[in-house]
């Protein structure tokens, strides 16, 4: 096997990351695409609103270059954190040793952005929980058939709970799949400079995802987003219009992924 | 803290053992159905899992011979009981409801609060072993008791046939044949999996559909922490790697208004002693449920329904008596457990539903089970 451009990394991190650059299948015509998630440390909430755990998914990743052409990247089949489409990402909590890493590889070229989704796209999104594969698996990521996974959980402590997930989903019952693509999708659609792909990371920034929220007294964002004023700004925060469930202008708004250096 | 304080050396013996050929053994759960995860060290196989069902419903596995696993994990009630809270061989009362025995197999956490047990095997370890509270209270007496078992041929036959190179009872062959046993009792023949992974669209009616519905609501919140395949956040299956272990303090209590549960039984905090973890306890399996009365960890809400009024309370307000105190104002409440308004026709919308859960065949084979043992019994 020819030997792949080499990547260095850091020795002092915060993130522990679970590297499997090392097995990859690699060519000359790839390049590999290492995005690293951090937690930006939160302002320091009320006992019972600590620890914070959050978990996402990571869908229909892309690299675009400079005409705005965008190309698929292909994950690497990784149980239990990701396969092929989707990853799990799990950052630092109580009760789960963590994934900070999606890992995959892109034709090589000249990329400027990197989009992904954040969640899992309708045609996954409701198929059979018997059946789900990692990491499509998680009880604790998902809600029903109907409904399909939560595609961020954010659990403050014991204080207060952020589930973002598609609404609107029409069925005969709650363990029956839609037919239609839900009316609320929920699907934020996020792009970042194409070198927290490479050299640099994501920071997710929980103080801005919160900065409505008071997680002592607010209710929770499960589901009808639209009907608090601090869930709409929550998904505003993602670039998420909450009425409509769809991004508002791209969602480039979003104030939580932000590229930052290793 | 002596509660369920267990010697490290019986984890060690469980830990030096060499695998018999693994076996394909004859699950009972449908085809399409997620398999359970078994250790490597104890794989499943028919031999085991008769010789653990043997132990299972025989009282000479107890030291003073008073009583089985059987004795509280009753057949007829899901291997639960109607008790409140359990009784131990030497009549101890113990502080907790007896679990019902559902899908062990697929969970990755054991009893009330316990966070570090990982697999039944280690779990088998606490009633067998288990000082504060005596359940079946044989520390110490392990010899003589297993002696019992090298003394009847038909146990020796069944030890033979379940590990052949035995030639006496020692404390792995219990362990595993119990645990094979207990791993053995999955339930999914209930209306609930033929509506809604057969397909079949009568096989609930419309109230319990309305309920099903209900159940998997934002207003209702009750698949948050009974969500999956087996309606707990405390289950995986074959393909599942992470384990998502949760435990909730669901507001029954706050005695004196110290967000305190009564000093007897503080649930997970007892291990942990993080004051957070004050009055926290795992969401048990819904499965059967309808056959487990009474609820909670304590025992103390006597039916469903009262279940469901406490959970639409948003927890539970002790008025008088020595644990007197507004649980719906506990600080460590989980904040799933907000309340809901709930009409009489939802109320019985989701009982019905919770009935839908039942599995008449599982609980058929489970007393089949014990009579074929006691027709088999020698004593």
């Amino acid at each position: 096997m020819k030997r792949c451009r080499s990547l260095s990394w850091p020795r002092k991190s915060i993130v522990i990351a679970a590297l499997a650059l090392g097995s990859q299948a690699c060519s000359p015509a790839t390049q590999p695409v290492t995005t690293r998630f951090a937690l930006d440390p939160l302002p320091s909430l009320a006992p019972t609103a600590s620890p914070a755990t959050l978990r996402f998914y990571v869908s229909d990743l892309h690299m675009v270059n400079a005409h705005g052409q965008a190309t698929p990247v292909r994950l690497t089949a990784a149980p239990p954190y990701q396969d092929e489409r989707t990853a799990l990402v799990s950052l630092p909590g109580d009760d789960e040793s963590g994934n900070t890493v999606v890992h995959g590889t892109v034709p090589r070229g000249d990329y400027v952005h990197l989009e992904f989704l954040l969640g899992i796209p309708f045609a996954r999104n409701h198929g059979n929980p018997l059946q789900a594969a990692p990491p499509l698996d998680r009880p604790a990521m998902f809600w029903a058939w109907q409904s399909g996974h939560k595609f961020l959980r954010l659990d403050l402590g014991n204080a207060w709970s952020f589930h973002l997930g598609s609404t609107g989903c029409h069925s005969t019952s709650a363990v029956r799949p839609p037919q239609d693509e839900c009316r609320r999708p929920n699907l934020a659609r996020i792009r970042l400079p194409a070198a927290v792909a490479t050299d640099g990371q994501i920071e997710v920034d929980l103080g801005a995802l919160i900065a409505a929220v008071n997680p002592t007294t607010d209710e929770n964002c499960m589901g009808s987003y639209a009907d608090a004023d601090t869930c709409r700004r929550v998904l505003d925060a993602l670039g998420l219009d909450a009425g409509t469930g769809r991004c508002l202008a791209d969602c480039r708004g979003q104030r939580v992924f932000r590229a930052a250096r290793r | 803290m002596t509660r369920l304080g267990l010697r490290s050396g019986w984890l060690a013996i469980l830990a030096a053992c060499t695998p018999p050929a693994p076996t394909d053994y004859p699950w009972h759960i449908p085809a399409d159905y997620p398999r359970p995860v078994v250790p490597d060290r104890n794989p499943m196989t028919a031999a085991k899992v008769t010789l653990g069902r043997h132990l299972f419903f025989d009282v000479r596995l107890s030291w003073n011979g008073e009583q089985a696993c059987a004795s509280c994990h009753q057949p007829e009630h899901a291997f639960s009981e109607p008790r409140q809270t359990a009784v131990g061989s030497t009549g101890e009362r113990h502080a907790r409801n007896t679990l019902a025995l559902v899908n062990v197999a697929y969970s990755d956490a054991f009893m009330w609060a316990h966070p570090g047990l990982r697999g039944i095997e280690a779990q088998t370890l606490v009633p067998l072993f288990g000082e504060d509270p005596v359940e079946l209270g044989i520390a110490g007496h392990e010899r003589e008791v297993f002696a019992r078992f090298d003394d009847d041929p038909d146990y020796r036959r069944r030890l033979s046939e379940a590990f052949p190179r035995a030639d006496a009872f020692a404390l792995q062959h219990v362990v595993d044949a119990l645990a094979c046993f207990v791993r053995s009792l999955t339930s999914f023949d209930t209306p609930f999996d033929r509506y809604a992974y057969a397909g079949e669209d009568d096989a609930m009616d419309e109230r319990a559909i309305r309920g099903l519905n209900h159940f998997f609501s934002e207003r209702f919140e009750c698949h948050h922490c009974h969500g999956g395949l087996n309606f707990t956040a405390s289950s995986t299956h074959g393909d599942v790697a992470l384990p998502s272990t949760t435990f909730h303090n669901t507001g029954l209590y706050n005695v004196g208004g110290d967000n305190a549960y009564p000093d007897h039984d503080q649930g997970l905090y007892e291990l942990t002693e993080q004051p957070t973890d004050r009055g926290k306890f795992r969401a048990p399996t819904l499965r059967n449920v309808a056959l487990t009365a009474p609820y909670m960890h304590d025992g103390s809400l006597p039916d469903l329904g009262a279940v469901l009024d406490f959970y639409a309370a948003g927890g539970r307000n002790l008025t008088t008596g020595p644990y007197a105190g507004d649980g719906r104002a506990n600080a460590y409440k989980s904040q799933f457990v907000r309340g809901f308004d709930m009409t009489p026709e939802e109320r019985d919308d989701l009982l019905a539903f919770l009935h839908a859960l039942t599995d008449p065949s599982f609980v058929e084979r489970a007393v089949r089970s014990r009579l074929d043992v006691q027709a088999n019994r020698h004593l």
